[in-house]
């Protein structure tokens, strides 16, 4: 699904010098994997799904999305296939603030064109099946850390991406909490969905099925589980 | 403890923006805009409503009018009302019982004093004995009039002011029993008024009412400035109030009526009010308040800009507060940290502001001295302890309006919320909904004061654009006084004018001459009239009117051809047949096509019924209302001025000059012909009538340039505003962009959702400014617009269409900016936590 060659991500610094993020990476990723990336901080995990999500550009190197050649796409080549493609869960959760749960959710599919009545059905049906029924109305502030996730994953498969990629989605959750997104995308990728998350937690990379250890900017280890 | 805190706040507060100099230099200017145009309204508003006169009790002068409940507030004198005669002013001070004195005058009147062989025109009151009396004020030199100098044919005398002697009598300290001729005849300085004294308005000197002009029976005709009917003024009682008073005054009214009725029939009512509003009008103070709150709302829009900028400062000093409360300030404290900032800030405004009032209002006194008809002496425009505890006011509540609720709600967030986001900022969603409520009250305000500022700006300039009929920078015109001393009878007068049209029409500088009473070519007399053959059953149903008194020849020299008919000729006299010569207007209100000539007309005048007059010849219009009387129709009729009866005394010589002479030019040789025909007279108001337009309408053109200042301020802080907000918002909302780029919006729907907040907000602004001035000016003010507002109408849809374009583009250029900076937020960068 993913293969990216030499891909490389750098700063410029003064006289004319560069500050590697990422330094020849090589990876593959099939479809249906989990694949979580580790590594200390500052180790360029972050710059990796932003790459990988197509919002960074900046690269050198190449990016195959299934037979798509990323690097030769234009800006909003790249936006329309990662609509298409592919959703997103972050550690903040990132959700609206202004709008409700309702709201939020539907935003992805209003960004894809999908009509009125279709939204309604696909929010009604993400409502129902991650049991947030009853809090449809209300706003992020009015939601538990945990409930505010629930509503970013369901919010990041709402437009049924093939790939989610995530980063630190239960970083700022509780051990249960926690257990319950890691649980929740480990029914997703049975489901078919791929997901590539980063994560600092042993435990949670447990979940899935593949490990990229990144180290400054390289990837050290990139081992099956 | 406070006072110690106070220090300290103000320390770093003036460090804070001595580093923030950007925000503290733009800050300033604005609210130094602000501030410096509500000093200088309200100096203008103190000069002319509240300061008044330096009089003991000014609160006791009253002024005394009587009133036609029926008729217009133009024909009541605006609210002031009229004394038909001078025995209507004698009746009621011997009937009256509320006030201790009454004086009666003529001010802004011409006296022709002649010292040493020097004939000079002065503008001065003719008063009865109690008028010094009555304001408390006494000659320095010399004495005060008696009664028996007001006595019709006592020896005259005369009190100079205290410029005059200076100017003209060079401070000779003994005047005081000087011989001078005054108006012709021989009469005595018997004083002088003190320094800065030039009551009512601007006179320079008084001579006594009735000497002049003994009190004649009540209904003589008598047409513009030959009414010698005197104001009439009094002090009240102590204890007496103002409604005992006016009580008083009415039932006066009423007896008058009863015993006059065919003079006084319809003035059954009367109005007493402060003469200071009475010598001020209530159009002046509506349009000094008005003015006012003007620039109020361009204060209001400029304490809205700071306070824009302050939530901006206050959303990137987030994280310095929220160290300071977790360091132990409390909520208060940190409110006046940024309260004391603010007032820093304000005060610096408030400099700026009071050295921009003082250039502005130096500025404004000049404009207005220049004005041909020189205003009250007693406005004084100058800054002085009401102003600027006004302007220390508008400072406070500046640094309030501007500073308080940034400062409540960047102190009322959450400390360990800010800390832990990593200094992103204050976003709460108050803010946002406060930061879009005040653009939607910036565009309102600034909505609302444009429209006022157009309509305004439209209606000066429908007054300077008014054709008056002929080419007024084609003639020359002067004006002259013939008094009783030199001209004790009709006779004398009619004689003189004969003899004065055939030697300026022998002076081979001139193509042609004429005499006119229009003063200053630009007022003609006005009333009401009667044409024959109509029936009018009350008094109220004659028509009002303009007449013009002209000799012969006077439609030729102003470049008028005579329509139909013919032109007055030198032997067309009242006592004869008494004719008349209407404008094309008029033939066509009452005759349409048929011709008018051979029929009647005359002016109406109960106490003495006027001949009937036989209509000769049709004369295209000319402006004979001027350039501020909107409610008489341009339908007016001449009558021959050399051979009227009665003659006039005042009248204005008109000369063409011959081929290749520019009119301009003619002053010299026009106070020369006039001299080689009466050495003693002197003229005065001399020009071309364009000049006279121009003088006539400078005060209205400065009322309009200051509402085209505060309308551009306005105007550009509000651009200013717009923009700001709408960078702050967008800065405010990076993140949530990125968040929706990163969910699939595109750069064109993040661009049209900015653009779509700022249309909301305009159209919010413009729904609420426009509709509310219109409402305001439409409903509420619409009887006083009337008065102010000259042929627009308060709700001309092209002006509310205009303006609403105006805002729509600025709008749309301020949010262009930040909306294309919204587009390119970086999902990568506002997403980023490592």
């Amino acid at each position: 699904m993913i293969r990216l060659h030499n891909v490389e991500r750098s700063y410029p610094l003064a006289k004319g010098k560069f500050f590697y993020v990422l330094r020849d990476i090589d990876i593959e990723v099939a479809e249906g994997e989990f694949v979580s990336v580790m590594g200390p901080s500052g180790a360029g995990k972050s710059t990796l799904l932003h790459i990988l999500g197509m919002h960074d550009h900046g690269w050198s190197g190449e990016y195959f999305f299934h037979e798509t050649a990323v690097h030769h796409l234009k800006a909003k080549e790249r936006a329309e296939l990662r609509n298409e493609q592919i959703g997103f869960v972050f550690q903040q959760y990132h959700l609206l603030d202004d709008l409700t749960v309702y709201e939020n959710l539907e935003i992805p599919l209003s960004y894809r064109k999908v009509g009125r009545n279709e939204r309604a059905a696909i929010v009604a049906d993400a409502l129902d099946r991650f049991q947030m029924v009853a809090k449809k109305d209300l706003y992020p502030r009015q939601l538990s850390g945990g409930q505010q996730q629930l509503v970013g994953v369901a919010r990041a498969i709402i437009a049924s991406p093939k790939l989610i990629l995530a980063d630190e989605p239960t970083g700022n959750l509780h051990s249960s909490q926690g257990q319950e997104i890691m649980e929740l995308f480990q029914k997703l990728n049975a489901e078919g969905t791929t997901i590539i998350q980063v994560t600092h937690s042993e435990k949670n990379a447990g979940y899935g099925n593949r490990i990229i250890q990144l180290r400054d900017g390289w990837v050290v280890e990139a081992n099956k589980k | 403890m406070i006072i110690d805190s106070f220090r300290q706040d103000m320390r770093v507060g003036l460090r804070v923006l001595f580093k923030e100099k950007s925000f503290c230099v733009l800050a300033v200017l604005v609210l130094g805009l602000g501030i410096g145009g509500a000093t200088t309204q309200f100096t203008v508003v103190n000069a002319i409503v509240l300061r008044g006169f330096s009089f003991p009790h000014p609160e006791q002068l009253m002024s005394v009018g009587l009133i036609d409940p029926k008729a217009s507030d133009q024909n009541n004198n605006f609210g002031v009302g009229n004394i038909p005669a001078a025995q209507d002013y004698e009746d009621l001070k011997a009937a009256q019982r509320s006030f201790a004195m009454m004086a009666g005058y003529l001010n802004g009147s011409t006296i022709n004093l002649t010292y040493k062989n020097n004939p000079q025109r002065y503008t001065g009151a003719y008063v009865t004995e109690d008028f010094f009396k009555i304001i408390g004020v006494a000659p320095f030199l010399g004495r005060d009039f008696t009664a028996e100098d007001n006595k019709p044919g006592a020896e005259k005398v005369a009190i100079l002011g205290d410029e005059i002697w200076r100017r003209d009598f060079a401070a000779d300290p003994n005047i005081v029993g000087q011989s001078v001729r005054i108006n012709g005849k021989a009469a005595t300085i018997i004083g002088v008024m003190p320094p800065n004294f030039k009551f009512p308005i601007s006179e320079e000197l008084w001579t006594p009412l009735y000497n002049e002009f003994p009190p004649t029976p009540r209904g003589e005709l008598v047409l513009g400035a030959n009414n010698r009917a005197p104001a009439v003024m009094g002090r009240l009682k102590p204890g007496i109030t103002l409604d005992q008073v006016n009580a008083e005054f009415v039932a006066l009214a009423r007896h008058l009526a009863d015993d006059n009725p065919k003079t006084n029939q319809n003035y059954t009512s009367a109005n007493v009010q402060s003469l200071l509003n009475a010598f001020t009008g209530v159009q002046l103070r509506q349009i000094a308040w008005s003015m006012l709150g003007a620039v109020i709302l361009v204060l209001l829009i400029a304490c809205v800009n700071v306070m824009n900028m302050q939530f901006g400062r206050a959303a990137l000093r987030a994280k310095e507060l929220a160290i300071r409360g977790a360091l132990g300030a409390t909520r208060w404290r940190l409110v006046r940290q940024m309260l004391t900032e603010s007032l820093v800030v304000a005060l610096f405004g408030a400099v700026a502001g009071v050295l921009l009032a003082y250039w502005s209002v130096d500025l404004l006194a000049r404009t207005i001295k220049a004005a041909p008809f020189p205003p009250p002496y007693w406005w004084q425009f100058t800054i002085d302890a009401p102003v600027l505890i006004f302007t220390v006011v508008i400072t406070l509540v500046a640094t309030i309006v501007s500073g308080l609720v940034p400062a409540f709600l960047s102190a009322r967030s959450n400390a360990a919320e800010i800390m832990k986001e990593g200094g992103r900022g204050n976003s709460s969603r108050l803010v946002n909904v406060i930061t879009r409520v005040l653009v939607v009250a910036q565009i309102a305000l600034t909505a609302a004061l444009l429209i006022a500022a157009t309509l305004q700006i439209k209606s000066i300039r429908n007054q300077t654009k008014l054709d008056y009929g002929y080419d007024e920078n084609a003639l020359y015109a002067a004006r002259m006084a013939l008094m009783e001393g030199a001209y004790p009878s009709e006779d004398a007068r009619r004689e003189f004018f004969k003899r004065a049209v055939r030697s300026l029409r022998a002076n081979p500088q001139f193509e042609s001459a004429a005499m006119t009473d229009r003063f200053r070519m630009t007022f003609a007399p006005n009333g009401q009239y009667e044409v024959d053959g109509r029936n009018y059953l009350t008094d109220r149903d004659r028509p009002t009117g303009n007449f013009e008194s002209v000799s012969d020849n006077y439609f030729t020299t102003l470049g008028l051809k005579i329509l139909e008919g013919r032109d007055f000729t030198i032997d067309d006299n009242d006592s004869k047949q008494p004719v008349a010569i209407v404008n094309s207007s008029f033939a066509r209100k009452y005759w349409g096509n048929q011709s008018a000539i051979g029929h009647q007309v005359r002016i109406f005048n109960p106490g003495k019924p006027q001949p009937w007059r036989r209509i000769v010849g049709v004369v295209p219009d000319t402006l004979m209302q001027g350039p501020f009387d909107q409610l008489t129709d341009s339908a007016g009729f001449y009558m021959p001025l050399l051979g009227a009866s009665p003659a006039t005394q005042f009248c204005t010589i008109v000369v063409r000059p011959r081929a290749g002479q520019r009119a301009e030019t003619l002053g010299p040789t026009l106070s020369r012909a006039v001299t080689e025909i009466d050495s003693n007279l002197p003229t005065y108001f001399a020009g071309t009538p364009a000049r006279f337009h121009h003088e006539i309408l400078n005060g209205n053109r400065v009322i309009a340039t200051l509402f085209t200042i505060f309308g551009v301020v306005a105007f550009v802080l509000s651009a200013v505003g717009l923009y700001g907000v709408m960078s702050f918002s967008v800065n405010q909302r990076t993140q949530e962009f990125g968040i929706r780029m990163a969910l699939g919006a595109d750069a064109g729907r993040i661009f049209r959702m900015v653009m779509t907040q700022g249309a909301w907000q305009l159209a919010i602004g413009l729904a609420i400014g426009a509709g509310g001035i219109a409402l305001l000016l439409g409903v509420v003010a619409a009887g006083a617009l009337k008065n102010i507002l000259f042929k627009v109408d308060a709700l001309d849809p092209s002006i509310y269409f205009a303006v609403a374009g105006l805002l729509t583009l600025v709008s749309a250029v301020s949010c262009f900016v930040p909306a294309r900076r919204a587009t390119r937020v970086d999902p990568m960068v506002a997403l980023r936590y490592e």
